[in-house]
């Protein structure tokens, strides 16, 4: 519309207009009735829109009752997952312990096996091998695969590294 | 499904993906676009249900109650306003001016480029202006 695109226009109404082509359009609709005409409902329909659509917003509050009631079944569910999620890692740490164990003892004897398990969980500075965790299991597993390289071989510890893997 | 329910889902969508969040300044846009998939989800199984039931003839007296209640706040202009719009309109005008996202947002929300995002609203703004502020 009169040498201004639909872009400039866009750009100009939402203030994010260059310097330069801000002045020229400013100039424009100083002398042009139809232009400045376009602007101002423009600019009306946007106020119009602002102060409606903020009225709306505040005349539907939440109440807060049952917001609280919406929050306390959500958190529910996500201790729910949490708790599940910590069930399945508690499975897959005890389902590795099972298969390093079966491997020691293949390569060094069951005595040994129990025994660098053990020991293994002292030097991750937990005191039972329950309390081992997705967090904990890393250390856990280098240290196991030292004590492995000692009793079998670096053959033996590499192949608990592998084995071990979460 | 209830409309509780399917805010429920949503924020516990929000939770479960916060890690996948690339812009902390466009986390509403983020939510939206989560809320609007739900939305989506809800809308499609309704659908699939629909087109299994077999639907039993509205009673008389209940049949004019159900085409002439509104789904939004009696007397709102708002609502008057958008319904002018197609519903692509209608959508990016709620959220930007209810909801009051920036631009940026609205592109997060709806998965559109900026320059469509800005595009869209111009156009719905114009359409608007012939009915908020005629010519005099």
């Amino acid at each position: 519309m009169h040498g201004i695109t639909e872009q400039e226009w866009m750009d100009y109404l939402d203030q994010r207009l260059a310097g330069s082509a801000y002045a020229r359009i400013d100039a424009h609709l100083a002398s042009c009735h139809k232009c400045r005409e376009f602007q101002e409902r423009m600019l009306r329909t946007e106020k119009s829109l602002a102060v409606a659509g903020v009225e709306l917003k505040r005349g539907q509050p939440l109440d807060d009752e049952q917001l609280n009631l919406g929050l306390a079944k959500i958190l529910a569910r996500i201790l729910d997952a949490e708790a599940k999620q910590q069930g399945l890692s508690r499975h897959a740490i005890q389902e590795r312990l099972n298969n390093l164990e079966e491997l020691l003892a293949l390569m060094c004897g069951s005595w040994t096996a129990v025994n660098a398990l053990r020991l293994a969980a002292e030097g991750t500075l937990v005191s039972s091998l329950d309390k081992l965790t997705q967090d904990n299991w890393p250390s856990f597993l280098n240290r196991l695969s030292s004590i492995a390289a000692v009793f079998c071989g670096e053959a033996g510890a590499k192949l608990v590294s592998e084995y071990g893997r979460l | 499904m209830t409309s509780e329910e399917l805010a429920q889902n949503v924020l516990f969508t929000v939770y479960q993906r916060i890690g996948d969040l690339r812009e902390k300044d466009l986390f509403f846009g983020w939510v939206f676009k989560i809320a609007r998939n739900e939305l989506s989800q809800h809308r499609r199984q309704q659908l699939w249900r629909s087109k299994l039931a077999v639907f039993e003839p509205l009673s008389p007296a209940l049949a004019p109650r159900l085409t002439t209640e509104i789904d939004s706040p009696p007397g709102s202009q708002f609502y008057e306003w958008l319904a002018h719009l197609q519903p692509q309109e209608r959508e990016i005008i709620m959220l930007r001016f209810i909801e009051e996202l920036s631009y940026e947002e609205l592109s997060e929300a709806l998965s559109l480029p900026l320059g469509t995002v800005k595009w869209r609203i111009f156009n719905a703004k114009k359409k608007l202006a012939q009915i908020i502020a005629p010519n005099e």
